[in-house]
């Protein structure tokens, strides 16, 4: 195959260009970052514009010793650093503070991802050399390529495997972040002891560093005395602990056989490149190829039962750890008189039933209140017209009319007063009894 | 031929100018100033516990008879759905006459840990739904769902068919066990009793690192290598963060709500089964018997269309329509060509059907 892009010197070139770039952007990047950002008086961030200086400077030194690793290495960019050199230099540009805001997390997702970006460049600029190497010797590039995959697969199988895994591009550092997050509050099982724990590669080193067979049968023993029960309890949390960090492991290695499937096919994607005529034009160019081929391995891995079994036996044995922990953690609070979660939650699950009931007293005084009266109202109405109120007046006044008749023919027929009388009582008696039946009687029918 | 064209000076070069717009990036990053979100003009009209539930002023001088009730997923926040000036879905509707509300169900803590998808469906909804039935002396109102909040809103049309007039649903699972759903996979192996016994509520970090882990790669490195390139675009920079802030802005959910969603709707797969039970009614979609217009996006990865478009199937309306966006679950709603497409079309459809 054809070495064209290694037809000229490349060696020679990169070392004669690269000086002369770093010399510009060192003028630049200096003039810039002195004439803007004074960082004074900030304890421990003195020398903080001085960091880009700094890599710019190994980069320089590295480029006259030919020691290409050191110019990768960014002060703000090395992994594990943590808190340390990014948040000061963050905090040194006014857009650092505890407080989380949209500008500064993406802030700091960004930076990791220049990191990322810049760390690959790096690791590509040193391939590119030993294929410039071999290409000197007169080996064909295809076998630099192959040599050039396997030394970055190396990343990932090596003594530091775990840590290349769980920080290809901060990707994979999340799960374990993340978890850890849900511990924070857990003094007796702190973040801390599981990060240990689970930063162990090696499977069973943690065990076998802590005692390996010493330690399962201790923990198979059974209790004895006053506090029987809080020995077994304390087996049976650090069980759980040996189940997730077991749980952990297996996840990790899986986890990291995508990043190595993923240099597989970024491997054969270039190759197809190269016969397709379609090299790769820019470092991006190349690290979006990367996130492509990861993607692709990735979506593939995480459809598989495989690793849906891993993930869920990993977050249900540190959820079960965590379990473990707050019993006891309750356990020792409430030894203390004071709250605990358990009395917490009750509290919260009877006012949400009182809500409850609450809620439905009201929706029914609401439904009373605003019923519908408008039939019973119509069925007071019918009685009320039933009443034939006009014809009760008019009949109390023909009641009236016979009485006065009555009176007056009583002094003179005292016989006939009675008899009056008595019909007026009858008519009187039969009018009441019966008001629609006069009413009708007066109109004639 | 050799797969790389780079030459040592074009790569030296990229990174300088890649490191430059990081270094000059800095100073606009930090000058972005507060990020906002929600453009529309709302007032709040009624709250119950933390739940508030806004009607958006009217962009028109006649509004349509019948109010839409947005009802909004637990995850993320409701803005969503009225993001920016050229990016709302609220202010797509408001243009086309419709007289809007939406519940935005605030931020759950440790006191909401009991509350159940009978408290949110039968209760803050119900009451919503009540509240605007009365200001409107309406008996039934027209209901849109966004993605879960769609689950919701056809659990309570089933409960209450005859509070609602129309039914929009959209990007809305309904078969959550599509081969495609990955998020379904992921959680048919959870102990979901354990992590809510265990958690009370469930962060909302948790959940965004769920959606995250979908596509971690792309999600977490190259998005933000992308973002350098925005930094010395205000504006874009400004979109980027917005639409950043909302994907981080994630409400934890009410443990109880979110053990009965996972356990019936995902690991059971109930709601297609007839099998979901919530305030001890069964949910049964074949009492949906007022309109269905399904809104799906085709290249959703989180609701797979398969798995809203199952509806068809199931509900008792005569008059179900569907409406297919090309484009993903969150692009049917922020994306410039869903602005033209999708509040229109559920307009139209709403104010065919009165």
């Amino acid at each position: 195959m054809a070495n064209d892009t290694f037809s000229v010197d490349w060696m020679q070139g990169w070392t004669d260009l690269q000086r002369k770039i770093w010399n510009e952007w060192v003028a630049m990047a200096g003039e810039q970052l002195h004439a803007n950002r004074g960082f004074p008086g900030i304890p421990g961030v003195e020398n903080a514009a001085q960091w880009p200086m700094q890599w710019l400077q190994q980069v320089m030194e590295a480029a006259g010793s030919g020691n290409t690793a050191a110019p990768w290495s960014v002060p703000w960019f090395q992994q594990g650093a943590g808190a340390g050199p990014l948040d000061d230099w963050m905090r040194s540009f006014g857009i650092y503070s505890p407080e989380t805001t949209p500008e500064k997390s993406a802030l700091a997702n960004m930076m990791a991802a220049a990191s990322g970006f810049t760390r690959l460049s790096g690791e590509i600029f040193r391939a590119l050399q030993k294929m410039g190497e071999g290409v000197q010797d007169g080996s064909e590039w295809t076998r630099s390529l192959d040599q050039a995959i396997q030394q970055a697969k190396s990343l990932f199988t090596g003594q530091d495997g775990s840590k290349a895994a769980m920080d290809p591009m901060s990707a994979w550092g999340q799960p374990l972040q993340m978890w850890m997050g849900m511990f924070k509050d857990q003094p007796l099982f702190s973040g801390g002891i599981l990060q240990a724990m689970a930063g162990q590669q090696q499977s069973g080193q943690w065990q076998q560093a802590a005692g390996g067979e010493w330690l399962q049968k201790l923990l198979a023993m059974p209790g004895l005395g006053l506090t029987r029960e809080k020995q077994e309890r304390m087996q049976a949390g650090m069980r759980d602990l040996m189940v997730y960090q077991e749980a952990f492991q297996s996840f990790q290695t899986l986890s990291n056989q995508v990043n190595l499937r993923a240099l597989d096919l970024l491997h054969k994607r270039l190759l197809e490149r190269g016969a397709t005529n379609k090299p790769v034009e820019s470092m991006r160019d190349l690290y979006v190829l990367w996130v492509d081929c990861c993607e692709e391995v990735n979506a593939e891995f995480v459809r598989g039962p495989t690793f849906q079994e891993a993930n869920s036996r990993m977050v249900n044995a540190l959820v079960r750890v965590r379990h473990h922990s707050q019993t006891m953690m309750d356990e020792l609070m409430g030894a203390l008189n004071l709250p605990t979660r358990r009395e917490l939650n009750s509290s919260h699950r009877q006012v949400q039933e009182l809500k409850r009931r609450v809620r439905a007293l009201e929706e029914e005084i609401h439904t009373l209140r605003t019923q519908d009266h408008s039939a019973e109202l119509r069925s007071i109405r019918d009685d009320l017209d039933r009443l034939d109120v006009r014809n009760l007046r008019q009949e109390l006044a023909d009641m009236k009319s016979v009485l006065e008749v009555a009176r007056s023919s009583s002094t003179d027929h005292a016989d006939k007063k009675q008899t009056t009388t008595a019909r007026a009582r009858v008519a009187a008696r039969e009018k009441t009894g019966s008001a629609p039946a006069v009413a009708a009687a007066k109109r004639g029918e | 031929m050799f797969p790389f064209s780079v030459t040592p000076q074009q790569a030296s070069e990229e990174l300088m100018r890649f490191n430059q717009k990081l270094v000059a990036g800095m100073t606009s990053l930090s000058e972005t100033g507060p990020i906002s979100a929600g453009v529309s003009g709302r007032d709040a009209v009624y709250t119950d516990d933390k739940l508030v539930l806004y009607r958006y002023q009217s962009r028109v001088e006649k509004r349509h008879r019948v109010p839409v009730l947005v009802v909004y997923a637990l995850v993320n926040r409701p803005y969503m759905a009225d993001l920016q000036e050229d990016r709302s879905l609220i202010k797509g509707l408001l243009d086309e006459g419709m007289d809007v509300y939406l519940i935005d169900w605030g931020y759950p803590d440790g006191a909401d840990r009991y509350l159940g998808l009978d408290d949110y469906i039968n209760g803050y909804v119900h009451r919503c739904v009540s509240h605007i039935c009365e200001a409107h002396d309406l008996y039934r109102i027209n209901l849109l769902g966004i993605c879960q909040g769609g689950t919701f809103s056809l659990c309570y049309a089933a409960l209450h068919p005859e509070k609602v007039r129309n039914l929009v649903t959209t990007v809305t699972p309904v078969d959550f066990q599509t081969p495609d759903n990955l998020l379904s996979r992921w959680a048919q192996q959870l102990d979901v009793d354990l992590l809510v016994d265990t958690m009370g509520n469930i962060p909302g970090d948790l959940l965004n690192f769920t959606f995250l882990s979908m596509n971690p790669y792309r999600l977490t490195g190259q998005k933000y290598l992308d973002m350098v390139d925005l930094l010395d675009q205000p504006d874009k920079l400004k979109n980027f963060l917005r639409m950043e802030k909302w994907i981080f802005d994630s409400p934890d959910q009410a443990g109880e709500a979110f053990r009965q969603f996972i356990k019936d709707f995902y690991q059971r797969n109930g709601l297609v089964k007839g099998e979901v039970v919530i305030g001890g009614h069964r949910v049964d979609l074949k009492n949906i018997s007022m309109p269905v217009f399904n809104v799906y996006a085709t290249l959703d990865h989180l609701v797979p269309p398969a798995a809203s478009k199952v509806l068809k199937e199931l509900v008792g309306s005569a008059d179900y329509s569907e409406f297919a966006f090309k484009g993903g679950h969150i692009g049917i709603y922020v994306s410039g060509r869903a602005q033209k497409e999708v509040p229109p079309a559920i307009a139209d459809w709403l104010k065919a059907r009165g």
